[in-house]
């Protein structure tokens, strides 16, 4: 069974139930549509649900035939395992860079956000980041400040 | 076909700017292509923003060629690193990564260069012909039928997604709903806008692109980075094919642009569909088909062909019809959208330049690709190496930027980043994001379209059914949903037995 499918099944439902009781409120005109898409989204999270549960009932059912290549996988090398926390830790400080661009400056957050998620990774050589993380800047800043005239601070609001 | 309408579609592309932007768009999609872990549509949606500033016919080349130039690009990392740069190379693989260690890697990547260019040729020479013969049939369609045809595009769309029908479904479901949000143009109520004026204009469908087909790359790169050098074949041979071993291939690179014009054309079928179907044609033909899998030149040519075929037959019903066939032709209705063009079937008439623009620009984007590919290939080996944990880094800075640049408000940053874990979440689930996109296109479409049937029809469904064509089009929709079901199989098994017995 795939958690995520059985929670995002979950997640629907309540999405349709919050659009659907919404929409109730709605002149008729404006609720006719959004009334159809919740009830349908609403059919087809439950039958993702449903699957998955009925996956779940199946799988001890099926335990036995899943030793064999279990035996052939030991020979293999295990995979790298997987890295959640730099994934959760790299996306709130994509959040917390959003938060300090107008505050510290479009320059000044990129570098930090950059320095700090690569020092989490440690698969990038420092050499290398330096480099490539300025001559990245140096390209947004050209592109899409320079080019396209966005009205984003380069230096901190405090300077 | 309007024959004016053509020469000032050839004319605006043949500026000096306009030929520029294809080059650097075809070499931009090449390195980008040539990176794994990034894709087409990744790249297209990042690249999207900054196309708001430019004038249509320069953005659309260069979104155009970036498309093509990442179908050929995903190929040098099949080839050297024996990991597609881009899914619609995953069968390059299979033949250009053994070619590449029998010291053959230029020949390899040299014959994947000329199956592309011919293969984007064709389909774009298709492209000119068949999308104006589609769309003087489609002047006859109302509001009925478009909404048939929406629903058709979407049901088809979810149903042949990645994962099960249901995941595709409900992913295209979530897309309509989420279209809804947003004032209301009929009554003026906000809908699902918890008093938020930010949303009073609904959600941005560039905004979700970039949260949900790039965000969650780079999450999938961060949570697989680890220490290690990428270790990419040399290329020392060759990069020039012989004419007689273009000649030899010709055969099969015509069938495989063929397979790739007729997958694209099929809504929610791309290129690694096509890429595969064409390499097991070209194994089935083959006279010595033990060669296949162990370096067969026939192998590289055959995926490549097809998978650069399948732009201009993707963009068939996306012109024609104003239903995006994949997530990268959804991503250039997009680009129409920001211009002011809505898509639909008056694509082709009332912004009949601008279409034009960029079906030429497709075409002379393969042109592109000859030259830019024949300087650059070379050069690209040296962009598969960049550390996967820098390209996730560039990535979310880059979306961030981006997502700021639709209309210089965080908010947008912030429902973008929203976006990027809820694709995470949808990618950990095996729901594809590109019906959620289509749905958020045709929500609108669907909607007004609905509206104004409901207004022919006095507020009767029998409406939809008053119209031979919308009322086959809807039983091809339902057709769509139930061939994926327990039902079908339900009914071809006594069907299966009977022809047994007979």
């Amino acid at each position: 069974m795939n958690v995520s499918r059985l929670l995002l099944g979950v997640f629907g439902i309540v999405v349709a139930g919050v659009f659907f009781f919404d929409a109730s409120d709605y002149p008729r005109a404006a609720a006719q549509m959004p009334m159809i898409y919740a009830v349908a989204v609403g059919l087809l999270s439950l039958a993702m649900v449903a699957s998955e549960l009925r996956l779940q009932r199946r799988a001890p059912a099926t335990g036995g035939s899943a030793a064999e290549p279990a035996d052939r996988e030991a020979d293999e090398a295990p995979p790298a395992p997987k890295r959640w926390a730099a994934v959760v830790t790299i996306f709130l400080l994509a959040v917390g860079y959003v938060a300090s661009m107008t505050t510290l400056g479009y320059v000044l957050a990129t570098a930090l956000f950059m320095t700090l998620a690569l020092a989490i990774l440690r698969t990038v050589k420092w050499s290398f980041a330096l480099i490539a993380g300025a001559v990245l800047i140096a390209m947004v800043c050209l592109v899409f400040v320079q080019f396209l005239g966005l009205p984003i601070p380069l230096l901190p609001s405090f300077l | 076909m309007d024959s004016s309408l053509v020469m000032i579609g050839l004319t605006n592309v043949l500026s000096f700017n306009n030929i520029a932007c294809i080059l650097g768009g075809t070499l931009l999609g090449l390195f980008v292509g040539a990176m794994p872990g990034l894709s087409a549509t990744m790249a297209l949606a990042l690249l999207l923003p900054l196309t708001f500033s430019f004038d249509p016919a320069t953005g659309l080349s260069m979104l155009a060629s970036l498309y093509v130039g990442a179908s050929y690009g995903g190929s040098i990392a099949a080839i050297l690193l024996r990991t597609p740069g881009t899914p619609s190379a995953a069968a390059t693989v299979l033949d250009g990564f053994p070619l590449s260690q029998q010291g053959k890697a230029g020949q390899a990547l040299g014959i994947s260069l000329f199956a592309s260019f011919f293969g984007g040729l064709m389909s774009g020479i298709a492209l000119l012909t068949a999308a104006p013969l589609l769309g003087t049939l489609v002047l006859e369609f109302g509001p009925v039928e478009l909404f048939a045809i929406a629903v058709l595009g979407i049901t088809i769309i979810g149903s042949l997604a990645q994962g099960s029908v249901i995941s595709g479904l409900l992913s295209g479901g979530l897309g309509l709903l989420l279209s809804t949000v947003g004032m209301d143009l009929t009554t003026g109520t906000p809908r699902m806008t918890f008093d938020q004026i930010n949303l009073f204009a609904g959600i941005d469908f560039t905004v979700a692109l970039i949260g949900l087909f790039s965000v969650p790359q780079a999450l999938t790169l961060i949570e697989n980075s680890h220490r290690g050098n990428k270790v990419a074949s040399r290329i020392t041979d060759r990069l020039m094919p012989r004419w007689s071993t273009i000649k030899q291939l010709m055969p099969n690179i015509l069938r495989s642009s063929g397979i790739g014009i007729v997958v694209g054309l099929i809504p929610g079928t791309g290129g690694d569909t096509a890429s595969w179907f064409a390499y097991n044609e070209a194994k089935r033909f083959a006279k010595d088909k033990s060669r296949f899998g162990k370096g067969e030149i026939a192998g590289v040519a055959a995926p490549e062909a097809a998978n650069n075929a399948v732009v201009g037959g993707a963009l068939i019903p996306t012109i024609a019809l104003g239903i995006p066939g994949s997530s990268s032709t959804a991503i250039l209705l997009g680009a129409l959208m920001v211009q002011g063009i809505l898509p639909g079937p008056n694509l082709l008439t009332d912004y009949g330049d601008v279409t034009y623009t960029l079906i030429w620009a497709v075409i002379l984007a393969n042109i592109a690709l000859l030259v830019v590919g024949l300087a650059f290939t070379k050069m690209s080996v040296s962009v598969t190496k960049i550390p996967d944990g820098f390209i996730a880094c560039a990535i979310l800075t880059l979306c961030i930027i981006g997502a700021f640049a639709i209309n210089n408000s965080l908010f947008d940053v912030g429902l973008m980043l929203g976006f990027g874990l809820f694709g995470y979440w949808m990618s950990k689930a095996g729901v594809s994001p590109a019906p959620m996109v289509i749905g958020l296109i045709l929500g609108p479409v669907m909607e007004t379209s609905f509206q104004q049937s409901m207004l022919i029809g006095n507020d009767s469904f029998g409406v939809f059914l008053e119209s031979p064509i919308a009322t086959v089009l809807l039983i091809l929709a339902l057709l769509s949903i139930l061939q994926a079901t327990p039902f079908f199989r339900w009914l071809r098994l006594p069907l299966k037995r009977r022809l047994k017995q007979s």
